[in-house]
């Protein structure tokens, strides 16, 4: 307890970051840190509107698999024990500052398939910029259901809503998704319905 | 199908996007985490020390109720000791066997021998006075004397001689004066109307009655006072009383009775009101000593003087160098990994190069170590301490040393002194420890946890651990 001896580890080796951070060794914290910081940065930021309050989610994330590094299940992938973390965390960020999301009602959104087409020629930022401008809670439905992966279920226990109310908040992100990219890029729209309209004629 | 499509190419593109970051944004987090994460080794330290203080607490509760436990005992042996005493003391009264001569005259009614007796009697006795006492041992013999004489000028008959019982007390003994004072006094009330009829020395004998009435209130003003007043003033009256009746003449026996009496008053007053003007000194004691202590890689050396009010709290001050263990950074990186700041900017004003290796930084701090304690006394004049106090600081210097290459393979060493902005008040010291009296030496030694209220640079831990040794001399 009191002369406790200092495991070494290797820089690219997870496995024995894992096991000096368990033995409290601060320096493969900071290795643990440098390793995955940008994988935690690209699960955070489509959960915030910008990148400022991501640092947030990062700083829970890396605390909470600190704190519960002893409970981590070797046999599995440690990324996929890590997103899992960091998702919560963001979650939780969501909860804190729930009293500020504003919902908005975009009934009035008529729905367009806009396909594969136009998402392929907006870039990724681009499209990044879109989701964080979502509304909170659509964002995190939409990021939970279209970008990690989970059902609707799943993401509503994690969120403690209903799994009608996912569904139909990730319909309504789809839709004001759509509104904004109607908006900030007409002329993809443009092109997109000529090209409709010549395959509907032929 | 297209939604699908669309929300396949949504997390295609934002997968692929790798999100730029800087070193800045790791050390932040890593920053964070550090401070946030509670340190197990101080998880540990934090649990023993409570479990320790703990269990001391308990274990002085514990022996605090076996030990009134055990007083109650003792007084209850105590008290039923006194009864037994107090029972085999009636049981066993204690005979003393005192003598009181009364001189005087039996009139016999209508015989002139009586007159002829009271005649020979006042001839040879001229002085017909009434002559009471109550012998001490040292006049047993003289008063041996005197009943020789008296028995050959009067009649056996006359003399009365009354034993009496005494038991322990002044009371008593009082009681037993006033008692053969009154027979005395009914005696000659009887004696007296005889006398006159027989109308020789009437004058005389009237002036034994009256100046024995005197004497009778003067006894009744003895006793009175004996019952009321303080018992300091009992033995002085009653000395004077054995010792000096024989010699004076009762008008100033009854003076010097009234005047001794009311000076041992006087004198017991003013004892008392000395008593409460140095009841509050008499209860303080003042100890002066040295002190050391070791906690978290850094060292106090003190001088101590304590002041103790009746054997149970105490108040410590005195004057505290403490020297805090060096902090050692490799180079201007570990520095910064450790402290977040850059050295250079740190001591601008005194460093001027760029590079930086084996730097050492240690502080210097001029304290007034103050404490209030509590202490419990133990058997074997051991005693358990509780505190609570603070450390003012009031001067404090931080040496730094560093290492800079001149060349690949010379380096230069410099040193400078940077005096550091003090606050006063800036944590607590809560102690609990042990305290042993050697005759007029006092040890005491108690671990100690110190948290810090407010940062300052000197300090760098948030809580403080330790040992403290403290000798004294007590005056």
């Amino acid at each position: 307890m009191f002369f406790r001896k200092k495991i070494a580890f290797k820089e690219n080796d997870i496995e024995s970051i894992i096991s000096a951070c368990l033995a409290n060794n601060h320096l493969a914290q900071k290795a643990l840190i440098k390793l995955f910081f940008g994988f935690a940065k690209n699960i955070g930021l489509p959960y915030v509107d910008n990148e400022q309050d991501v640092d947030d989610i990062i700083n829970d994330g890396f605390l909470k698999v600190f704190n519960n590094l002893s409970k981590y299940d070797h046999s599995k992938p440690f990324k996929i024990w890590f997103k899992a973390i960091i998702i919560n965390a963001a979650i939780d960020y969501y909860r804190k500052n729930k009293k500020h999301a504003n919902q908005i009602s975009i009934d009035y959104i008529e729905i367009i398939n806009e396909g594969e087409d136009i998402i392929s020629k907006i870039s990724a930022q681009e499209i990044l910029n879109l989701v964080q401008k979502l509304p909170p809670t659509y964002r995190m439905v939409f990021s939970l259901y279209v970008i990690d992966g989970y059902n609707h279920r799943e993401i509503g226990e994690m969120l403690g809503i209903q799994e009608g109310t996912s569904k139909s908040n990730l319909q309504d992100a789809r839709k004001k998704l759509q509104l904004m990219i109607k908006k900030n890029y007409p002329h993809l729209y443009l092109a997109h319905s000529l090209q409709t309209n010549k395959i509907n004629e032929n | 199908m297209k939604t699908e499509d669309s929300d396949d190419a949504i997390r295609k593109k934002i997968k692929s996007l790798a999100s730029p970051y800087g070193q800045e944004e790791i050390d932040a987090v890593y920053n964070y985490v550090k401070q946030q994460q509670t340190d197990p080794e101080r998880k540990y330290y934090l649990i023993g020390f409570i479990s320790l203080a703990g269990l001391i607490i308990f274990g002085s509760l514990t022996l605090n109720i076996f030990q009134v436990q055990k007083q109650t005992n003792l007084e209850h042996t105590i008290d039923t000791l006194k009864k037994n005493l107090a029972k085999s003391e009636a049981n066993n009264k204690l005979i003393k066997t005192d003598t009181i001569y009364v001189n005087n005259y039996l009139a016999e009614k209508g015989g002139n021998n009586a007159v002829a007796n009271s005649k020979n009697s006042t001839q040879s006795q001229p002085d017909v006075t009434f002559n009471s006492t109550i012998p001490s041992k040292k006049d047993f013999n003289k008063k041996s004397t005197n009943k020789n004489i008296v028995s050959n000028n009067t009649p056996l008959s006359s003399r009365k001689k009354n034993t009496y019982l005494a038991s322990n007390g002044i009371n008593n003994k009082s009681k037993t004066i006033k008692t053969t004072g009154n027979d005395k006094l009914a005696h000659y009330q009887e004696v007296a109307p005889s006398l006159t009829q027989n109308g020789t020395n009437n004058t005389k004998i009237n002036e034994s009655v009256s100046k024995y009435e005197k004497l009778n209130k003067t006894i009744a003003y003895i006793i009175e006072n004996d019952v009321k007043k303080d018992s300091l003033t009992v033995p002085q009256a009653n000395k004077f009383n054995t010792e000096n009746d024989s010699s004076l003449s009762k008008k100033d026996t009854v003076n010097s009775i009234k005047n001794s009496n009311n000076i041992a008053i006087i004198d017991s007053t003013t004892n008392a009101s000395r008593k409460k003007e140095f009841s509050l000194a008499k209860n303080l004691e003042y100890r002066a000593g040295v002190g050391f202590e070791v906690a978290n890689s850094q060292l106090g050396y003190s001088i101590l003087g304590e002041m103790v009010y009746k054997k149970k709290l105490i108040i410590s001050v005195g004057l505290k160098y403490l020297s805090t263990g060096k902090e050692l950074f490799s180079d201007d990186d570990d520095y910064h990994h450790h402290k977040n700041k850059n050295f250079k900017n740190s001591y601008a004003q005194q460093v001027k190069d760029s590079i930086h290796h084996n730097i050492k930084i240690s502080n210097t701090v001029f304290q007034i170590p103050i404490t209030f304690s509590y202490s419990f006394q133990l058997k074997k004049n051991f005693s358990l301490i509780f505190g609570i106090g603070t450390d003012i600081d009031l001067y404090a210097v931080q040496h730094v040393e560093y290492r800079h290459p001149v060349t690949n393979s010379d380096f230069t060493q410099k040193k400078f002194d940077v005096k550091q902005p003090t606050l006063y008040f800036n944590n607590t010291v809560l102690s609990t420890g042990l305290q042993k009296q050697f005759k007029h030496f006092v040890f005491q030694l108690s671990p100690f946890v110190s948290p810090q209220l407010k940062n300052v640079t000197y300090k760098t831990e948030s809580v403080y651990y330790g040992l403290r040794i403290r000798a004294y001399y007590c005056f």
